[in-house]
This record gives structure tokens, C-alpha cells and sequence, in this order.
């Protein structure tokens, strides 16, 4: 009885907070579209020319292509980082000789701009896959490293005790059984930071290292004054980014749900 | 190798010393704990341990169950030296020590999992001592959707599931309301009655080590060493009767007392002249 009620609750809260959002993109989306009429299509086209441009380079047209290139990418690079990250976040917030080791490497890396590093990357990698890859890698590799750094050097020295009290006793066991499980909130709140940091990363590959996946689309219809298709093309960017983001948001909370007391 | 009246000990503490040391911000810090505990535990019975606040009761008790390394001493259980924790001692935490992403029966078969015991045999056993605590429908709960009670409960069960012979216990009810307290002391001795275990049980209530020891070990300040061990003289099973309406109530309580209000009178004394 009372879950049903609170569901009720939820839902009509969900009502009210659905409405705002509903008028903002109308207000929004409306003054786009008279705007675009009324003014040059170059500058601003209106949303229905966007609408109609992301038809067209979807359905037929290089969207899907780029999109399944530009992921490809996103893939790599992503999962090059949650294993790094996750590594060395381990080694250097378990061992304090990793940390001496590795620390100040990596806290000089996290003060410089990725946007800094291009240059460099492109000198030492190429043009190649590699670059890219480099780059989404940078971009999502600290907050994953960090927040498992964090949670790592944490862990609680109560439970660490009841593991060793009832059996735990090596540092295998240590690892497994208590420090990753009492880190794990904090480690998928690293891995969701870290997929939206991906998809910029992907897009400045893509944009301004060597043109590939949706880099080329945007490139392509900026220089050619398309500007509907322009925005046609970067928009699967943001959508990529809360989709993902959501996605691992909802991976967190089935790994937070004991923390909500 | 064996005690006064001939048998052996179920743990021996022998001239068990412990200090801590440790240096923060460059400056060097030393901390007397233990001196010279000696002190001879019996099979099956049921003793508390008492002492101010500080005077090495959680520290003896993890030397005892192997968690800690004594400077000077040795642990013996029947017998043998004992440097590593293993299952037939098991520890019950005064903040529960659950683990809260675990639900209660995983919590409970924690401690065969990771000596091994496969898993349908590890779930039969958790299942039998949640039973015996009165959690079995709670089994797929997570800790928090527990009362401190029921977690202590759990936490017990945890305990008893290897079987052990010795049953470590640090201010157990300590942080649990005192009518949950006192319900939860019945069933404890209920437990140590059906299953003939040895419990070496750290408090701070005089009126609880009473009411379930045979013998209590009263600790002198820091750094502790053995004051008095006092015997208690109550009729068996203690649930059947007022226990602190039996003549012999009283006076144990107020010998117990009386040792330990002079040490907090010495301690506060020192305290309130900043002499050391
Ligand atoms: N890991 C540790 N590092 C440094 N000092 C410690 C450590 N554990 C205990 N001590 C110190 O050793 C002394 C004894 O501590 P212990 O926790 O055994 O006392 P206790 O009798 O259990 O106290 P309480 O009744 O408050 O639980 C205290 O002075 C404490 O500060
Ligand atoms: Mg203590």
C-alpha cells in the first residue's frame, strides 16, 4: 500500500516536473523557428531545416556510417581508459610506493588541457587511429583514475578488519572481497563522468586532429555553408553524451542502491 | 601446560605485552597498552571482561583472535600457539561490522566462503544460524534495512557460522537500545547454553558482565593488566529468574564497582592536574 502511494506520488511529481521542461522547449524551439524564417538560413536555419537535414544524412544519406566510425572510436578509447584508469587508481591508492612513483606524473597531466596536448599528440602519434584514440583516452582517463584513487585509498579500516577477522588474508582476497566493493559507488560515478568527457574527446579527434566519423560530416557541411546539415550533424554529439551518461547513471545505481539508507 | 584445577585452558594469555608506536607531523607518539596480561580462560565458560575506558580491553581481544600481534606474550588455544585468525575463533563487532553491500545471508556465509566451503553447504549452514537468531525471513534484506538489533543479530549468526569453539564479543550490545539489550543478553545465553561455546565478552555494563559470566576479568587503567578476576556465583539458566533480585547479585556488582571507581578516580585526578 504505501510503495503504490509513493509510486503515485513519484508520478504526478514526474507530472510537474515533465511541464516546465515541455514549455522551455516550446518558448525555446518556437522563437528558433520563427527566427530562422524571418532571418538567413546560414546563420541560423530554422528547426524544421534542421529536422528535415537530419532526415536526409540519416535515412540514405552518411549519418549511420560516421556515427558507427566516430562510436568505433568512442569504444576504444573508453575502454582504454576504464582499464588504465582503474588500474593505476588501484596501484596508487593501495601502495604508497605507486603513488611516490606515478603521482606527480599524473598530477601534471590533470593540471594541462587536453586542448594543450593536441599538438604533441599529433607529433607523437600521427594521424592515425592511434592520435584519436590518445585523445579520447585523455579526456575520459582521469576522472575514472581519480575516483577510483579516491574510493581505493578509503577504504574502510572496520571492514577491512571483519575480513581478515573471518578469513580474508591476502591482499588478493583484500582487493576483491572488501576495498573494490566499498569503492565501487565511487568507481561508476568515475566511469559515468568519465563516458561524457569521451564524447567530447571523440568530437575534438574527430573535429580538429584528422577528420573521421562525425568529425568529416561537420567539417564538410560548415565549409560547404550547409548550416542545417552542420546541425543535423553535431547534434547526435549531445544526444550521445546524456544517453551514455544516463546509461551509466543507472549502472551506478544498481551498484549505490545499499548506500541509501 | 595445564591450569590449577587440572584442566587445560581453552586460551592461555601469557605474558601478553602490547604497545603502540607511531609518529605523525614528526613527532613520535607512544602508547603503553597492555603489560603483563596473564591470564587463563576455561572450555565453556562464559567470562567478561571489564576496565575504564582505554585500558586495552579491544586490544587483548584482537590479540586474542589473531587480528593484532602482541609485542611480548603468546596466545595459546588448546593448547597451541596461534598467530593467525582462523575458524574456531570468530569476532562479533560493537558497530556490527556488516558488510552493507552484502544481503544478510551472504553476510552470514562470508566467512565459508572464503575458507571455501562450497556454496549450497555454505547457504544451508548461513540458513541455520539466521534461523537460530530469528532472521531467517529477513535473509534477501540489506543491512540498512535493519535495526541495530537485528544487525547485531546478524552479526552473530556471521559469527557463529564456521562452528567456532571461541566466541570474541567487543561491547557487542553496546550501541543497541537498552530494551533490545536485554532481550538480545537472554538469547545470547540461550545460544551459549545450546551450543557449549567459550565467549570472552568485553563490556562496560556491570550489570550485564554479571548477569552472563561465570567469571569476570576486571582490567586495571592503562596500560592494562589483570586487577581481579571475580567469580560469579548465580544459579544456571539465568533467564528463568530475576538475577538482580539473587542475593549474590549485589555484592558482585558492588566488588566489581568498588575496583573500578578508584582507577576513574585516579584517572579524572591525573586528568584534571595534567600530570602524567
Ligand atoms: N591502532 C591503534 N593505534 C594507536 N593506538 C591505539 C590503537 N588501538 C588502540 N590504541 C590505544 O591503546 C589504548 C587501548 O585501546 P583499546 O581500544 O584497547 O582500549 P579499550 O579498553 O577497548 O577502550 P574502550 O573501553 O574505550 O573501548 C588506548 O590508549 C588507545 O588509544
Ligand atoms: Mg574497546
Amino acid at each position: 500500500m504505501a510503495t503504490e502511494a509513493s509510486a503515485g506520488r513519484r508520478l504526478r511529481l514526474r507530472g510537474l516536473t515533465a511541464g516546465p521542461h515541455l514549455l522551455a522547449a516550446l518558448v525555446v524551439f518556437g522563437s528558433w523557428e520563427l527566427y530562422g524564417r524571418v532571418g538567413n538560413p546560414v546563420v541560423m536555419p530554422p528547426v524544421s531545416a534542421v529536422l528535415t537535414g537530419l532526415f536526409d544524412i540519416t535515412f540514405g544519406g552518411p549519418l549511420p556510417g560516421a556515427l558507427l566510425s566516430s562510436l568505433q572510436l568512442l569504444f576504444v578509447g573508453f575502454a582504454t581508459a576504464l582499464g588504465l584508469g582503474t588500474l593505476l587508481g588501484i596501484l596508487i591508492g593501495r601502495y604508497s610506493l605507486a603513488n611516490r612513483v606515478f603521482g606527480p606524473f599524473l598530477n601534471a597531466m590533470y593540471a594541462t588541457p587536453d586542448i594543450a596536448l593536441l599538438p604533441l599528440i599529433l607529433l607523437w602519434f600521427g594521424f592515425g587511429m592511434t592520435g584519436r584514440v590518445v585523445v579520447v583516452f585523455l579526456a575520459a582517463f582521469f576522472p575514472i583514475m581519480i575516483n577510483t584513487y579516491s574510493g581505493v585509498r578509503d577504504a574502510p579500516a572496520d571492514l577491512l578488519e571483519v575480513g581478515a577477522a573471518f578469513g580474508v588474508d591476502s591482499e588478493l582476497g583484500r582487493l576483491r572481497k572488501v576495498i573494490l566493493p566499498a569503492a565501487l559507488p565511487l568507481i561508476m560515478a568515475g566511469y559515468r563522468l568519465g563516458i561524457g568527457r569521451a564524447v567530447v574527446g571523440m568530437a575534438v579527434a574527430e573535429v580538429y586532429l584528422r577528420l573521421g566519423g562525425l568529425g568529416t560530416l561537420i567539417v564538410q557541411y560548415g565549409a560547404a555553408f550547409r548550416t542545417d546539415l552542420l546541425i543535423a550533424a553535431i547534434l547526435p554529439l549531445p544526444l550521445l553524451g546524456i544517453v551514455l551518461t544516463k546509461v551509466f547513471e543507472r549502472i551506478e545505481n544498481h551498484f549505490q542502491y545499499w548506500r541509501n539508507v | 601446560m595445564s591450569s590449577a584445577d587440572g584442566r587445560q585452558p581453552k586460551i592461555r594469555l601469557d605474558d601478553i605485552h602490547k604497545t603502540f608506536r607511531w609518529t605523525s607531523k614528526g613527532k613520535q607518539h607512544v602508547v603503553p597498552a597492555l603489560e603483563g596480561v596473564t591470564f587463563d580462560i576455561r572450555p565453556h565458560e562464559f567470562l567478561s571482561v571489564i576496565g575504564p575506558s582505554g585500558c586495552g580491553k579491544t586490544t587483548l581481544l584482537r590479540i586474542i583472535a589473531s587480528l593484532a600481534n602482541a609485542d611480548i606474550g603468546k596466545v595459546l588455544i588448546d593448547g597451541r600457539e596461534v598467530t593467525k585468525p582462523g575458524p574456531e575463533r570468530a569476532m562479533v563487532f560493537q558497530a556490527f561490522g556488516l558488510f552493507p553491500w552484502k544481503t544478510v545471508i551472504d553476510n552470514v556465509k562470508f566467512p565459508l566462503t572464503t575458507r571455501k566451503v562450497p556454496d549450497a553447504e555454505a547457504t544451508r549452514r548461513a540458513r541455520e544460524q539466521l534461523r537460530r537468531v530469528g532472521l531467517d525471513r529477513f535473509e534477501t534484506s540489506h543491512p540498512h534495512q535493519l535495526s541495530g538489533g537485528m544487525q547485531q543479530r546478524v552479526g552473530l549468526a556471521r559469527a557463529l557460522a564456521t562452528e567456532p569453539d571461541i566466541l570474541l564479543m567487543d561491547e557487542p550490545f553496546g550501541a543497541i537500545d537498552a530494551q533490545t539489550r536485554e532481550y538480545m543478553q537472554e538469547e545470547l545465553m540461550k545460544i551459549w547454553h545450546e551450543t557449549d561455546k567459550t565467549v570472552v565478552f568485553i563490556t562496560h555494563d556491570l550489570d550485564e558482565a554479571v548477569l552472563l559470566s561465570d567469571r569476570i576479568l576486571v582490567l586495571s587503567r592503562g596500560p592494562g593488566t589483570v586487577r581481579r578476576v571475580v567469580d560469579v556465583d548465580l544459579p544456571r539458566p539465568r533467564w528463568e529468574y530475576d538475577v538482580r533480585a539473587h542475593p549474590n547479585f549485589a555484592p558482585v556488582r558492588h566488588e566489581i564497582w568498588q575496583l573500578l571507581r578508584r582507577d576513574l578516580q585516579a584517572q579524572t585526578e591525573e586528568e584534571t592536574t595534567g600530570g602524567d
